[in-house]
Parts: structure tokens; sequence; C-alpha cells
């Protein structure tokens, strides 16, 4: 049980190439990190530079209270689940689990307790004669999962855990993480790529771009205050809808590319008349208006329906400019049948628009 | 499921056949159908007189000392050579697998050794071996104080071959057990560190394991090129003495039916070999197949 405190740490390979650009992270005690980004965002590299498994060419990376920047692997009381599980294939389940205490030297007994107990609490009982390849994919997740708890770490780092299971043993492996971390209440680290897996199981969010951490909170504020462009088109699916648009001389009102109009926030924030931004709103924040006048042209070109939602794909000329092909979501909550090719008006819900600022990308 | 394929013509796939098969026949169907033929007769010493004498052949061998000690010298001889080729070869691959500046040099380098002819490599370690001007026997001589004679002592002309058949296929080891080691996913090794194993460890309790179907296979590989492919080694060397010493049993159906002209008795040491390299290649078949899977 340990805080985790990153600061300044950058990351450049020897060829010159500058993959993390100066993180700043503290994490508390018991917390649960994700760190998210598209790849080649740098996430990976920096929880391997925790794990000790890349060198740190610059700040510090502090373990509890110790600063780990050039301890071995194994001296940082770390444990990682890698993206393949890494299990070792001619070692059986029980083996697997015990490597790394029997390393350490603990007595055969202890060793034999702790196993016992990640084994019950994984339900990998009845398993524990097995070779990885006897396992399902999920039951060999749970060896890999079994494998960090046995050796009660200060941390646990998650590299991209779930990437190799499918859709609905995601799901099921996602709570059950979750749900672990909680009990245990072990510090953690998570990489994925997977924007849903990061919203539902993080205590708070890193977005990662080009190794810059665009923004840290909780995945509520993430989603409701996004920091910038690259954000708020990250979190949430499906993506929030961009246009340029330029506040009108009373300061209230926004004027998009094909001359229709959006309320602009009435929450204090002033935003000085004639600057052009960049507009950021979701797709469940834009509706059908019976106002067809100063309303956004929305063509229909596909409908999906979901059930519980339906999301409409379409062309708007407001869209145009800003280099999306055009095309805007809408979803609306419920069933509704429209065809393609229908021409509604919409009108987005001024309490939750997002502006940028066109050049930098940053909310104003 | 594969495909079959169909000719429109009966004949055309027995004429694609037929090119291969004429040289399986030509080379080693009628060869070895002649040394089965010859193992079961007995010439006299002109080649004028030809006897059937059944297996009489095969129990003289049998009951001959010096072919039971050419067996224990070829056993000593393949398990020195594989034991020798197999470590060092390991030793270099794990090395070039760590390596990361200039690679592809060191690795086409160590494989340089495997396009030498066994020939001009048992001369190559004579020359360097040899009592008179050879530097290896001079830094053995004066360095170490040992006098190195391969002409005279059964040891040393023993170590000049196992060393010459092993220098050429530490090349074959290399290339496999480097294939091996880039097979290992790299995470696991990780794992092993986080797991707090020291590089030592790591290698005999995940790396050399993991290599192990490599390992076996190239075991069966080396015993079968020490018994069968270093003919050459050995002739341009040490041709099987002093006394003996170096005389393999692949040596000696040379040795024996060329120089001694005992055709029968040297058909039948083929014989025997045959079945030897049957046997190692059954081996292989059946256990490699299910090592694989670990």
């Amino acid at each position: 049980m340990a805080n985790l405190q990153i600061s300044g740490v950058e990351k450049v390979y020897p060829n010159g190439f500058k993959a993390i650009h100066g993180i700043d992270l503290k994490v508390e005690d018991g917390e649960f990190i994700v760190l998210v980004g598209p790849s080649g965002c740098g996430k990976s590299t920096l929880l391997r530079m925790i794990a000790g498994l890349e060198t740190v060419t610059g700040g510090t990376i502090q373990i509890g209270d110790r600063v780990v920047n050039d301890l071995e692997p194994a001296d940082r009381d770390i444990a990682m689940v890698f993206q393949n599980y890494a299990l070792y294939p001619h070692m059986s389940v029980y083996q697997n689990m015990s490597y790394g205490l029997r390393n350490r030297g603990f007595p055969k007994a202890a060793i034999e307790e702790r196993v016992q107990k990640a084994a019950s609490i994984l339900q990998l009982d009845g398993l524990l004669d097995r070779r990885p390849r006897q396992l399902s994919g999920g039951q060999r997740q749970r060896v890999a999962m079994g494998r960090a708890i046995v050796r009660e770490p200060a941390a646990f780092l998650f590299d991209e855990p779930l990437s190799n299971l499918d859709a609905k043993l995601r799901v099921q492996m996602r709570v059950e993480i979750k749900q672990l971390q909680r009990r245990l209440g072990t510090t953690s680290v998570y990489v994925t790529h997977d924007q849903i897996e990061a919203m539902t199981m993080a205590d708070r969010l890193v977005v990662m771009n080009a190794g810059v951490a665009e923004q840290i909170g909780t995945p509520i504020d993430l989603y409701e205050k996004p920091s910038s462009v690259f954000v708020g088109g990250f979190i949430g699916s499906p993506a929030m809808n961009f246009m340029p648009g330029q506040v009108e001389a009373d300061g209230r009102h926004l004027t998009l590319a094909d001359g229709s109009r959006l309320v602009l926030p009435a929450d204090g924030r002033t935003v000085e008349p004639g600057r052009s931004v960049t507009i950021g709103v979701r797709p469940e924040h834009l509706m059908p208006s019976s106002d067809t006048d100063s309303a956004l042209k929305f063509e229909i070109v596909l409908v999906e329906h979901l059930g519980a939602d339906t999301l409409l794909y379409g062309l708007a000329s407001a869209v145009q400019g800003a280099g999306e092909g055009g095309l805007l979501t809408v979803r609306m909550s419920g069933h509704h049948v429209m065809p393609a090719g229908t021409v509604i008006p919409l009108v987005a819900d001024p309490s939750h628009l997002h502006l940028f600022d066109v050049a930098t990308g940053r909310r104003i | 499921m594969i495909k079959r394929v169909t000719f429109r013509h009966k004949w055309l796939p027995y004429a694609l056949l037929a090119p291969q098969l004429l040289i399986t026949l030509i080379f080693f169907i009628w060869p070895a159908s002649q040394a089965l033929y010859q193992s079961v007769l007995q010439q006299d010493a002109f080649g004028l007189r030809t006897a059937f004498v059944g297996l009489d052949n095969f129990a003289y061998l049998f009951s001959d000392p010096i072919y039971l000690e050419s067996f224990d010298v070829t056993i000593v001889f393949s398990v020195a050579v594989a034991l020798l080729s197999l470590s060092f070869a390991l030793m270099l691959a794990v090395m070039a697998d760590r390596i990361i500046k200039g690679a592809t040099t060191y690795k086409t380098l160590l494989i340089w050794p495997y396009a030498v002819a066994p020939a001009i490599a048992g001369v190559l370690w004579y020359f360097m071996f040899n009592p008179a001007v050879g530097i290896n026997a001079w830094i053995l001589r004066t360095v170490f104080g040992y006098d190195w004679n391969h002409t005279l002592n059964g040891t040393d002309a023993l170590l000049l071959i196992v060393i010459a058949a092993a220098w050429k296929q530490i090349s074959y080891n290399f290339l496999f057990f480097l294939a091996g080691l880039q097979a290992i996913p790299r995470s696991l090794i990780e794992a092993a560190a986080i797991d707090g194993a020291s590089p030592f460890k790591r290698f005999w309790t995940i790396i050399f394991p993991l290599l192990s179907p490599t390992t076996f296979f190239l075991v069966v590989v080396n015993i079968v090129y020490a018994f069968f492919d270093t003919f050459g080694t050995i002739h341009a060397t040490t041709r099987g003495g002093p006394a003996g010493a170096t005389n393999t049993l692949v040596y000696k159906v040379f040795n024996d039916g060329f120089i001694g002209l005992d055709l029968g008795g040297s058909a039948a040491q083929s014989v025997v070999l045959m079945v030897i390299v049957v046997t190692l290649t059954v081996v292989q078949f059946r256990y490699i197949e299910r090592r694989v899977e670990y």
C-alpha cells in the first residue's frame, strides 16, 4: 500500500524520439488511475517506466517514499499484468503464481497459504495443477491477476489486460478487476486505449496525447468539462461533434458556417464578441427543433437503432468547414423511425456547449 | 480442408514425380539395397569368388573388439561434439540476442563457418594444432606446459576432431537457438524480472525450459551430424588414427571397405548405421511433435 508520485517524467529514446514530455501525476494510496489515449501516445511507455522496464530519462518516479528511478523492477514492490498475460507456459498455475514468492525466498508454508488464498478469491481453486494452455482466456487472465496479488505489492500495473478477450468476457473481467481492486485497496495504474473501459474503471483518468497528459480528472469531470478538443473527441462514444463558429456582437449567440445560430451558455463565462471558436457538442445534446429559421439543417444519412437509443448520422453544412467531412451525430433516447434523406432542424442544449480556442484547441 | 488437386491426364502426376523418384531410386534405394545384399556376402581378397554367408558378417562384427571400440569412440565423439557445439551456440545466441548495435554483422559472421567444407574445417584446425607449426599447439606448450601432439596422442587426436567438427556445427545451432530465443515473448522475461528472478535464474527457469523443443531437436540433429557427416573432417586430419583413437563407425566403413577391401564386413557396418539413423529419425519425429507444446 503506497502512493505513487510522478514528477516531470520524460522519456527520450536513444534515437532522439521524445515519447513522454514531462508528466506530473500524484496517485493516492488505493486509487485506481487509468491512462488512456490513442496508440503511440506514450501511455504504455509511462507504465513500463513505472515498472522499471524502461529507463527514465528525466524527472522522478516515487513509490511510497522511495525514488525508484534506478531500482530494478524486482525491487520496486510492484506487480504487473501484461496484455498477453505473460504466463510461463511450462509451469502449472500454482508454479506461475508462486514463482515471484519463491524467487524472494518465502517459506513454503507462506507461499502455499498466499496462493490458496488468491486462488479462492479468483475462483481458480480446481485449476492449480493445470498448464496455461489448458485454460480459457478468462482463466488465464485470472492467473495473471493471481500472480500479481500473491505478492501483495505496493501497486498493481495493468497493461491493456483485457484487449485479448472477447467483448462479453471483457465486460465481466472489467467488473471483476475493479471489485478486486476495491477489496484489496491496492494502488493501481491501468493502461487502456478503450475509453469505455477507462470511464467505467477509473477513479481518475489521465488522457494522454503525443506524450503529454492532456487532462487528469474523474471520468465525469472529463466528460462534462473536457479541457481540449482532443479530450472532448476522445472521451465519449459516439464522439463529440465539432463545428466552427463565431461569437456574435451581443456575446450571447454563436453564428455557424451555414448561418444558423446557437445560444451561448449563460453560465457567466464571457467570450469576447467576434471571436472565432470551435464548438463542441455531444450527440445527446443535439435535438430536433420546431424553429426552422435559426436551427441547424441536418440531413439524415444513416440511422442506427440500439433499442434504448437511436443514433442519427447525417450531413450538416455547418460542419463542413471543420474538416470533419460534414458529418454530425445525434443521439436520441428511445426508438425513432426516420428515413434517410429527411432534413430536420436541430438545436443544441446551451448548457452543454463546449467552446475551444481555434488555434490551440484548449477550452475557453 | 485441404483442396485436392485433380489432373486431367492420368500420367501427368507420375511424370511430375518421376525426377524425384529417380533420384531417390538411384542414389538412395539402390545403394541401400546393395549394402543390404553385400552384407550377407563374403568375397576373397582378389574378388574372384563370392559366397553367401548369412549373418556371419554381423556376428563377426559384434565379436570384433576393434569394432566395439569404434562404437565407443563414436559415442564419445558424438556426445562431445553435440555438447560442445550446443553449449557454445547457445551462449553466442544469448549474447547475439541481447546486442543492439551491429547485431546483423555479428550474426552474419557467426553463420560463416557453416559454409566451410568439412575437410577444409578439419585442415584449418589441423594446422592450428600442428605440434610443429600450429599456433594453438605453441600456446598450449608455452603457456600451459602441455605437449600437444595429435599424431601420437589418441586423446589429443580425438579432441582435435571434436573441436573441428563442433566448430562447424556451432553456426547451425546458433541460428536455431537465436530463432528460438526470438520466439520467446519479451513480456515473459519482463514478468520474470518483476517476479524477482535474477538474469541467471531467468535463463535457467524460463528461457532454457522454453528452448527445450529447439534443444531437443538440435541434440538429435547434432548426433546425426557427428555420426554421419564428419567423414571429411576425420579423413582430412587424423584418418582414424592414432591406433584407432578417432576411428568412428562411418570412417571405419570407408576404411574397411575401400582400404581393407572387406566389402561384406563394410556393408554390414553400413546396415548397422542405417538402423541407427532410422532409430534417431523415429525418435526425432515421435518426440519432437509432442514436446513442441509444453
